[in-house]
């Protein structure tokens, strides 16, 4: 039955996808159906979010492993991207030099700081991208898992992590354009980055990012290797007790989940054309649990559909109640956990057994 | 270690205090390889803690504890002790509540434990017959679907011990297998163990003393965290100490 909303999931991406391939970029004259800029970047910023709710899904829904910090690995992904992106500017900026981004002209700095040389490339920015939230969930996993420190009291780090994180980027002095961020772009691998086939590009990819991540992901949560990670989510000392080695488990996940996370970054900043440190917000990375929590914890789809039916209704509220959305935030989270504590997932479950009351009754699983 | 025994399990002088409160106190005890002991004694004996020690979970803060005569069991961790051959089943039933039976017996199968490999391997077709023997043997073919977490206690119970068969250990530590069954279930239970002595080294906690009788087999009474008498059933019952401290109540 999972299987089910599963492929109606994937389906639904492939058409929009396709859909957009057709009408913006295949045939952008002939229908006059291709959609407009606006919302090409609503889709792909959704479609990004999917990704990053996927990511979180996959440690707290299958490993147990509550990150309150998601948002960094998100931001840092978009922060590599958004480096590139400067340099691509070349000396078409306010001041017009040739090798520095305009914030480090008007800081006045006279060299490239030695972390953003490499940028330029693509293939290293790409690299980076994956690498740097990679590499931070690596090390932070590595002391987080081995000392384990689990439960409440990691959620409280990752938390602090995120928030350090915004921090230090908010401080002209690192070298990352301070609390304006990256912005101003230009092009993208030569194409003009608000070109409306440009974003329509951008999105597809997006689209073909988050279907590569829910096959990969479920495949992977269906070989033993995700019975091992349910297994530490419910009973961490039976998987110990068995020979699996816990912490192995969960830093392989984390850095997956993390890597996943940066793309979706990356993905998301030449869509939306900013990256600040307010990325790091802590609220941010709140945000994503929410999405989860509504869409419904440990079902892959679930989180990718919350993810598109909270930004969906923040999307909405921001527009005609911007001061309510907090409260509406909160609300849903704690009406969907009282009433929904299987979220959108549990309610189309349900519905689907009421229609075919017959089927699948051995099939009551808390997992795919 | 200047310590060279032929023992399975090894433990002399072992000391386990919880904020000054010995739970275990130069507790001794040694088991022959393939045998089978029962460790019977009031609640708060100290028998689940001395499970602890032996499995890596609690560090005892004296003493000695060597598996198989060479492996220093209190400088390994949990994983590496577990895959040295120590299977164990918790007092409480430990299964996997969101996988089915299968699932559950799949993830104890003996075999590599590597994140990486656990991507890729499957269960080959022989395994998979052994797996469905155990099931069977464990009196749980007809539920192999379902989920674990529907199962009865005491199917729960047997489920954890087909995982530990699964896992081929050397030494099992069984905690409480009984609680939970019904008189018959307990006597199968008793008859399963019974017939994995040999192969296997056995150590059953247990309360039942029908069961423990059944069983047939050496035992040793622990009290205040140490062993007070060891032998026979029909001796321990007899011991004027163990009447008083544990039986006769
Ligand atoms: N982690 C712990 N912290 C503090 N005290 C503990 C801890 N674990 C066990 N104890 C105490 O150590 C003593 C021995 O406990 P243990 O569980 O080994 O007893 P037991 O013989 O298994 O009893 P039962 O028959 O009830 O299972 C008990 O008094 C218990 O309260
Ligand atoms: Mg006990």
């Amino acid at each position: 039955m999972d299987q089910l909303f599963r492929k109606l999931t994937l389906a639904f991406v492939i058409v929009v996808v396709l859909y957009v391939f057709i009408n913006n970029i295949l045939f952008p004259e002939s229908f006059g159906l291709g959609l407009d800029s606006y919302y090409l970047t609503l889709i792909g910023k959704y479609l990004c979010f999917a990704i990053l709710a996927l990511a979180l899904d996959a440690v707290w829904g299958y490993c147990g492993i509550l990150s309150l910090g998601h948002g960094a690995f998100f931001a840092l992904g978009g922060y590599a991207m958004g480096m590139y992106l400067m340099r691509q500017i070349g000396d078409r900026g306010v001041y017009g030099d040739p090798l520095l981004p305009d914030f480090m002209v008007f800081l006045n700095w006279t060299e490239l700081p030695w972390f953003w040389t490499g940028f330029d490339q693509p293939w290293f920015a790409a690299l980076m991208v994956i690498m740097v939230p990679g590499l931070l969930a690596f090390f932070f996993g590595w002391f987080a898992f081995r000392s384990r420190v689990s439960g409440v009291y990691l959620s409280i780090i990752t938390q602090a992590l995120t928030y350090a994180l915004m921090l230090a980027f908010f401080r002209n002095e690192m070298g990352f354009g301070g609390n304006n961020g990256l912005t101003d772009f230009k092009d993208i691998l030569g194409y003009p980055i608000s070109a409306e086939s440009t974003r329509a590009s951008l999105m597809i990819l997006s689209g073909l990012a988050l279907i590569f991540f829910l096959i990969f992901t479920s495949w992977a949560m269906r070989t033993k290797f995700g019975r091992v990670l349910l297994a530490i989510r419910d009973s961490e000392d039976r998987a110990r007790f068995l020979g699996y080695r816990v912490e192995s488990y969960k830093l392989f996940i984390f850095v997956l989940s993390a890597t996943m996370a940066g793309i979706a970054g990356a993905l998301y900043v030449p869509q939306i054309g900013i990256i600040n440190p307010g990325e790091f917000s802590p609220l941010n990375s709140i945000e994503i649990v929410v999405w989860v929590a509504v869409g419904g914890r440990g079902s892959l789809y679930g989180a990718a559909l919350g993810a598109v039916v909270v930004n969906l209704a923040k999307t909405y509220f921001t527009g005609a109640y911007p001061d309510a959305w907090l409260y509406f935030l909160g609300s849903l989270f704690v009406l969907s956990t009282i009433f929904m504590p299987r979220g959108i997932v549990g309610i189309l479950q349900d519905s689907l057994h009421w229609l075919l009351p017959q089927k699948s009754r051995y099939r009551r699983k808390s997992s795919p | 270690m200047t310590l060279e025994n032929k023992n399975a399990l090894y433990m002399e002088s072992i000391s386990v205090s919880f904020d000054g409160f010995k739970a275990l106190n130069s507790l001794s005890i040694a088991l022959d390889s393939g045998e089978l002991r029962a460790i019977i004694g009031p609640n708060g004996a100290g028998k689940s803690t001395m499970m602890d020690v032996v499995t890596g979970k609690t560090r005892p803060s004296s003493g000695v504890a060597l598996l198989s005569g060479r492996y220093d069991l209190l400088k390994l961790d949990e994983v590496k002790i577990a895959n040295l051959g120590v299977g164990r089943k918790f007092q409480k039933p430990s299964v996997i509540e969101s996988l089915t039976v299968r699932e559950n017996l799949e993830l104890a199968f003996v075999g590599n434990r590597s994140p990486l490999s656990s991507l890729l391997v499957k269960l080959s077709s022989e395994n998979q017959d052994e797996l469905e023997n155990t099931c069977a043997r464990v009196g749980l073919s007809e539920s192999i679907k379902q989920s674990a977490g529907d199962l009865s206690h005491g199917q729960k119970q047997w489920l954890e011990i087909g995982m530990l068969l699964l896992q081929k250990p050397t030494l099992l530590l069984v905690d409480e297998p009984a609680a939970g069954m019904t008189d018959t279930e307990t006597m199968r239970t008793a008859d399963l163990l019974k017939s994995l002595a040999g192969r296997h080294t056995v150590v059953v906690v247990e309360h039942d003393m029908d069961f423990v009788e059944a069983l047939e087999c050496r035992v040793s009474v622990l009290h205040e965290g140490t062993v007070i008498a060891e032998g026979s059933h029909a001796h321990v019952s007899g011991d004027s100490h163990v009447i008083e401290v544990y039986l006769g109540r």
